[in-house]
């Protein structure tokens, strides 16, 4: 299972801000043990470059010695940012929306599941998910969102769930 | 000329995979062996495995990186409930 992970959580797993650090290392801990497959695009792993901690170096050299990285070129997917950008939506939520589309395409391109702490972003896709498809195809699972369950469900095998999806409308 | 390396280090192996990665040492001219105790018999057991031009070694040794990142993550952990005792 391919899984793209925010660099949010490289940085935080590296400090000690209670309770979200320690979810982290917990979610990288599952990630190497369980033997998931971590997807890097270019923009991805520059951004893991600026913001990794120590831990998440650490992490990210074994990940890659035991060659559980799978490395994604990253074009952009332009029928879908052209979609994306007909949403309606201020400028600086749009900006912010497409500081993050490409872990959005990363995950479109292998098993659509992307981990982060970013819930100004998800909330943004969320907002989209009605007039783009694909964001309905992708589940986002923020670690600090208690209905989320994100660790056990990680622990579980992150089977790919519609009710986890963004946007899933729960009526 | 070959040479064997007896090591616990993970830092020495780490500076060959780096060398690798840095394609200064070919892949070709490497071999890992790593040596445990059989549970069954006592025997010695030894699983091999090549480096691939990053470096990597795949799944082998099972808990040779673990180590370090169990003790990160021990000390973070510890740090974090040191600093917020009151959450855990």
């Amino acid at each position: 299972m391919r899984l793209v992970v925010d660099a949010s959580i490289a940085r935080a797993a590296g400090e000690t801000q209670h309770p979200t650090s320690k979810l982290c290392r917990e979610t990288l801990d599952i990630v190497l043990t369980k033997k998931y497959v971590l997807v890097l695009s270019r923009a991805i792993a520059d951004e893991w470059k600026t913001h990794r901690s120590v831990y998440a170096t650490t992490w990210l050299s074994t990940m890659i010695a035991k060659r559980r990285i799978v490395r994604v070129e990253g074009e952009p997917l332009q029928t879908f940012r052209n979609t994306l950008a007909t949403i309606e939506l201020g400028d600086a939520d749009m900006r912010a929306m497409m500081k993050d589309v490409h872990l959005i395409e990363a995950a479109l391109s292998f098993d659509r599941r992307i981990f982060s702490l970013d819930e100004a972003a998800r909330l943004l896709f969320i907002g989209a998910s009605a007039g783009v498809g694909e964001l309905r195809q992708l589940i986002w699972a923020n670690l600090t969102r208690d209905d989320d369950r994100a660790i056990v469900w990680l622990v579980d095998g992150a089977p790919f769930e519609k009710q986890r999806c963004i946007g899933f409308d729960k009526s | 000329m070959r040479v064997v390396i007896e090591t616990h280090s993970s830092l020495i192996l780490r500076g060959i995979q780096t060398q690798v990665a840095r394609q200064t040492i070919s892949p070709d001219l490497v071999m890992l062996h790593w040596f445990s105790r059989s549970e069954e018999d006592g025997a010695t057991d030894i699983k091999s495995t090549l480096l691939d031009e990053d470096g990597a070694f795949g799944d082998w040794p099972e808990d040779f990186d673990d180590v370090i990142l169990g003790s990160e993550r021990a000390y973070l952990d510890a740090v974090e409930m040191h600093s917020y005792p009151y959450h855990e």
